[in-house]
């Protein structure tokens, strides 16, 4: 190095000890900010669980031979895992229906049902995950050596599927993400990353983004049926590879169908491809007309009619997961009318409805159990049955025209659940779900394939199958479950949770035996 | 040394730019960050 005050420096030396003083720069702010203990969170937000790469299941420092399982990396979500000790360990996995398991109740149930050597419970479902994000994280987990993997989810397909479109049309492709995700391991943006994300919870429920210009429920517009099973393609074979990577791995495997409302109208209807545009306006006219013969009591929040959308509920038109004040504020109404009578459930559903008081409600939860009510109680008048024969024959002919357009099926349900006609409302419904082109419920489809993979490993001591669908639709008059058991489209409430655990205790109580034999 | 401790009196343009644009992607990368919830919904429903 010359010491000559005078001599100009090159650009390249200028350029050399520019990125020098950078690096410098950078190391001394990452060095401040460990010393001041800031910017530890959220290491691993930007793929959201689609990163093959990211750690998910990391050592826990503070407890040698624990684990952290860092779903999201924020330390607020992390499930911390203990060292192994003489339980069971038994890891739940699903979406939002395994996260709202109550754990405690679930293991309080099998405790009492084989009490040595008792069970830990690891419940690491995540709201929103579907089959990709769930194998990505078991590969994970499987480094926590459960004895048993219950896997239960199959509401999530395209929940997830439009949320990994959303985040590619935001960040282009998967290796931006990965190296956002190598990138947040920088404490200098690990730290406005959680400042900023405060600072966004503490304003309330964030505006939902768009893709490409495009509101996130029309991502899936335009799908035809033959499309959609490119989704539960992926659904079986993920599934498949879960079970047999467990299964690889000496883990037990618990599987289980999901049950869904199927009152709860479709979420994307399109018709069938290769209809004319005249073919196209009949179907349109029909189901018009039909409409206007349902009369407004019967549809109202149910059924999208222009001017008055179909009312889709979740946990916080029940009165769960709202701001103390808040439900207060809705305790003090007065003048309320009583929760209107619903249909009767048998066996371990015969308590229900399952709902919080109606006091505790939404104005838009007690407009739709209203509609739902009467719906229930299907009393018509003369002309209103003569006005849904009506409607029902021109469902029919829209039917004939397009067989599985989503909406069609639905509302022809509906009517001929209304006339009486249980099974093929059974049936029209059912086919509903089935026909919805990016459905957020489970159906027969889903059910159809977990049911294949359960046949498949028949004489398989180290699997078990329980079919909640087929266990639930049999408590539920006319195989039809509904808001008497479910707050939204897939969601149980809260107090029917612990019945679906209990179905799920004898098989695992099967699966614990064979582990312990094992020991 | 001495040519580096001159360069850093003589040309602030040259290491502060870098430094500004390292700070200025940080944030703006932190704000496209947060700008996708953790997950589809807004709630968790339990």
């Amino acid at each position: 190095m010359s010491g000559d005050p005078d001599r100009p420096i090159s650009l390249p030396r200028r350029a050399a000890y520019a990125l020098l003083t950078l690096v410098l720069f950078a190391a001394l702010l990452e060095g401040a900010l460990a010393l001041l203990g800031l910017g530890a969170e959220n290491r691993l937000m930007a793929s959201r669980g689609f990163a093959h790469g990211a750690r998910y299941v990391v050592p826990d420092d503070e407890r040698p031979g624990g684990w952290r399982v860092q779903i999201t990396g924020s330390a607020q979500d992390a499930v911390v895992v203990p060292p192994r000790d003489g339980r069971v360990r038994v890891l739940l996995l699903g979406g939002s229906n395994v996260a709202g398991w109550p754990t405690n109740v679930f293991r309080g149930l099998l405790d009492a049902a084989l009490p040595e050597p008792g069970f830990e419970l690891i419940n690491v479902g995540r709201a929103g995950y579907g089959s990709e994000r769930m194998r990505i994280l078991l590969e994970q987990c499987l480094e926590l050596r459960p004895d048993i993997v219950v896997i239960h989810e199959g509401h999530n397909e395209f929940v997830e599927r439009g949320f990994a479109w959303e985040l590619l049309g935001q960040w282009r492709s998967p290796a931006v993400l990965d190296a956002l995700d190598a990138a947040m391991r920088l404490r200098a943006l690990a730290l406005p990353v959680e400042r900023l994300r405060a600072r966004r919870e503490a304003a309330g429920p964030p505006t939902l983004p768009s893709l490409a210009g495009q509101p996130r429920d029309r991502i899936f517009e335009g799908l035809t049926f033959d499309q959609t099973q490119v989704f539960y393609r992926a659904y079986r074979e993920n599934f498949a590879a879960m079970i047999d990577d467990a299964r690889a791995a000496g883990a037990r495997v618990q599987l289980s169908t999901v049950v869904s409302n199927p009152f709860v109208a479709p979420e994307v209807s399109t018709p069938a491809p290769g209809l004319s545009e005249t073919e196209l306006r009949e179907l349109t006219a029909l189901r018009s007309r039909a409409l206007d013969l349902i009369p407004a009591r019967f549809r109202h929040g149910l059924v999208a009619t222009p001017g008055d959308p179909v009312i889709r509920l979740d946990a916080r038109d029940w009165g769960h997961v709202i701001p103390q004040e808040q439900l207060q504020a809705r305790l003090a109404r007065t003048g309320l009318a009583p929760a209107p009578p619903f249909r009767v459930l048998e066996g371990e559903l015969a308590s229900a409805p399952y709902w919080n008081p109606p006091a505790a409600w939404s104005p838009r939860a007690a407009e739709l159990m209203a509609t739902v009510s009467q719906v229930c109680a299907r009393e018509l008048s003369e002309a209103e049955a003569a006005d849904l024969r009506a409607a029902a024959t021109s469902y029919d002919q829209a039917l004939a025209l397009s067989a599985d357009h989503p909406d069609t099926l639905f509302e022809a349900g509906l009517c001929h659940y209304l006339l009486g006609d249980d099974a093929r409302a059974e049936e029209l419904l059912r086919a509903a779900m089935n026909a919805d082109r990016a459905p957020t419920k489970g159906n027969d489809l889903v059910n159809g394939i977990l049911r294949e993979l359960a046949a498949e490993r028949t004489g398989d001591a180290g699997f078990d199958f329980v079919d909640l669908d087929q266990l639930f639709r049999a408590r539920s008059p006319h195989g039809l479950l509904g808001y008497e058991v479910m707050l939204d489209h897939c969601h149980l409430h809260l107090l029917a949770r612990p019945i679906l655990l209990a179905d799920l205790v004898p098989s695992l109580v099967e699966l614990a035996r064979g582990v312990i034999a094992e020991r | 040394m001495g040519e580096y401790l001159r360069f850093l009196r003589m040309h602030p343009v040259w290491w502060l730019a870098p430094i500004a644009l390292y700070l200025g992607t940080l944030l703006w990368l932190a704000t496209q960050l947060v700008r996708t919830p953790e997950n589809p919904f807004a709630y968790t429903p339990y």
